[in-house]
């Protein structure tokens, strides 16, 4: 990676009240490139997004650095935040961020000069179009209210597009959609980023999701990051103890299992665990060292931060794994 | 067990305008039997389960549950104990559904007390019992909602649906909201619970792969309508209706070993713009 789009290094925050949240953050993304978070609750996840989005809650302190777009960013947003002016942002639920009182077409045209907008009309159009919503022109004059869930987050991704970001940050945008709805939103950020070479920061709890959209995941427990490869080479080959059990306990469509191999224990946030590896007291590969110190994220490619991580597999078996 | 026949639900709008929610819907669910209902938002699917549950009033229909005619929520203390008895229901957030200034313990000993277990001492054991069955320590036992995790608070709530050993209990996305390893902790003691008490669950869910791991039958629910129903297998493996396809080809493909999935871009896009209600 010559020149990062992103660059996350020694992230740490901590919230006034409750303790540390994130702690060790360090992640690299190429431009064009789809980064997938994953991670279950305390896991910290949606708080990387808000330490990159700036919008951190009042009193948090964050230490280390995040470069974006090769400017370092500050702790919280700016009425004019320069740094983050090609940083676009998605959230979960799309109804939350928008005015009810204000027209699509107004909310979209927003940032738009009066003047000008006769002339981005036709590019607001065709937007409108691309993410699968018909008949745009009468959808200008409609309300938020008026609208499904899905629709909305079609508008709010039309609306990042519009401003031409060069990171789209998109913290479980599908989460509070149907299947259906969800494949077709996530088939939409997919495309727009070929074709327009733009990076996806793509937050969720869901795994398999995730390794359908992003070139590479990180897998996030208690504030850190515990293994990062890409999609094909984690789904292949996982060596964190915690990513495995995380794939193993899924559901699978496919097959009914005679029992899910489910963890032990429920996940806790940074603040919660102890000084070693916060996954320790659920892991059954666990040794006393575990319990001592935090260990080190080891390896490039494929990095995990486990004293007792699974050797990688043979090359004969990682061979048919890169990613189409 | 439960036989329920014709049922539908219409809610009024203005202007003589209205919405049908359920649209004339039978099932029939056995002793010890799963049967999921699964669908989409807007199909119905909770509706159903809170018109079985006697929550909600139906507009035309039958529900017999155990030879009893329940189709009308029960309006006296005596009818509502006796149908608490042969049905229970879960719902997906048990926080809203917990007493935040009772212990559970204390609220699975109030369940039990008012289905006449008025022994103190035998209460005392069938609260630990009930615990043991759902995985509960003593100690949480003791504590207040708020010091469990979302996942305890759901053991809780099974814990409470059990307490008057119901035949039928309803589950309405009892697991949606559960992280993926508490979840697979849930739907293991669900199926432990199953196979100890032989009850039957009715199993509301939007999640696909769930029903494959829980389910005996399952019917598929869109706006109010079935468009399918069967064994699990059949409809998951062989699916008849173009809606069950769409929904089965939705579900992103598990990235297991050699094979990560790519994001599929035949879907069908354009919606056309419309009021939601």
């Amino acid at each position: 990676m010559t020149s990062p789009l992103l660059e996350i290094g020694d992230v740490v925050v901590d919230l006034p009240g409750r303790g540390t949240v994130l702690r060790d953050i360090t992640l690299a993304m190429a431009s064009g490139e789809s980064l997938g978070l994953v991670g279950e609750s305390g896991a910290g996840k949606s708080m990387l997004a808000r330490a990159v989005a700036g919008l951190l809650p009042a009193g948090a302190a964050r230490l280390g650095t995040i470069r974006f777009d090769g400017a370092p960013l500050s702790r919280s947003r700016t009425g004019r935040d320069g740094a983050r002016r090609r940083l676009g942002m998605v959230f979960q639920d799309a109804r939350a961020h928008l005015d009810p009182r204000q027209r699509i077409g107004d909310f979209l045209l927003e940032t738009t000069p009066r003047r000008a907008r006769p002339a981005r009309l036709p590019e607001v159009l065709a937007l409108l179009d691309r993410v699968g919503l018909a008949e745009p022109r009468r959808l200008l004059d409609r309300y938020p209210d008026q609208l499904s869930g899905g629709m909305l987050q079609r508008i709010m991704i039309a609306s990042v597009v519009l401003a031409d970001p060069a990171l789209v940050l998109a913290d479980e945008p599908t989460t509070a959609l149907d299947v259906t709805t969800q494949a077709e939103v996530v088939a939409i950020l997919d495309e727009l980023r070929r074709e327009r070479g733009t990076g996806l920061l793509f937050i969720s709890h869901d795994l398999d999701l995730a390794a359908q959209l992003c070139d590479r995941i990180a897998v996030l427990y208690a504030g850190t990051v515990q293994e990062v490869a890409a999609a094909g080479a984690l789904a292949a080959d996982p060596r964190h103890p915690y990513t495995r059990a995380l794939f193993a306990a899924r559901p699978d469509i496919e097959r009914r299992l005679p029992r899910l191999p489910a963890i032990a224990g429920h996940p806790v946030a940074a603040y919660e665990s102890g000084a070693g590896c916060a996954f320790a007291p659920r892991c059954d590969r666990a040794v006393d060292a575990c319990g001592t110190a935090l260990p080190e994220l080891v390896g490039t490619e494929h990095a995990v931060r486990c004293l007792v991580a699974a050797p990688p597999a043979p090359a004969t078996r990682r061979e048919g794994v890169t990613r189409c | 067990m439960l036989t329920v026949s014709g049922l539908r639900k219409e809610f009024p709008g203005p202007r003589g305008s209205g919405t049908v929610a359920v649209a004339g819907l039978d099932l029939h669910l056995d002793r010890g039997e799963c049967l999921a209902i699964v669908g989409e938002s807007g199909s119905g699917k909770s509706t159903t389960a809170r018109m079985i549950a006697g929550l909600l009033a139906p507009t035309a229909g039958r529900v017999v549950l155990d030879g009893h005619d329940v189709s009308r929520p029960a309006r006296r203390r005596r009818d509502r104990l006796h149908r608490a008895r042969l049905l229970q229901m879960v719902f997906q957030d048990p926080y809203a559904s917990l007493d935040p200034r009772q212990s559970p313990g204390d609220a699975l000993a109030e369940v039990l007390a008012l289905h006449g277990v008025r022994d103190r001492a035998e209460r005392t054991a069938r609260v630990r019992e009930l615990g043991e069955a759902v995985g509960l320590s003593a100690r949480q036992l003791e504590s207040r909602p708020a010091e469990l995790s979302g996942g305890q608070r759901q053991r809780v709530a099974i814990a409470r649906a059990l307490a008057p050993r119901p035949p039928v209990i309803v589950l309405d996305e009892a697991v949606s909201a559960l992280d993926v390893s508490i979840q697979a902790q849930v739907v293991n003691l669900l199926a432990d619970v199953r196979a100890a008490t032989d009850t039957a669950y009715l199993f509301i869910t939007h999640d696909l792969a769930v029903v494959r791991q829980v389910a005996d039958r399952v019917l598929v629910m869109r706006a109010g309508d079935v468009v399918e129903q069967g064994p699990v297998a059949q409809v998951l493996d062989r699916p008849a209706a173009p809606y069950t396809q769409r929904l089965r080809a939705a579900v992103p493909p598990r990235s297991d070993g050699a094979r990560p999935g790519a994001v599929p871009h035949q879907v069908e896009r354009n919606t056309p713009p419309c009021e939601s209600s």
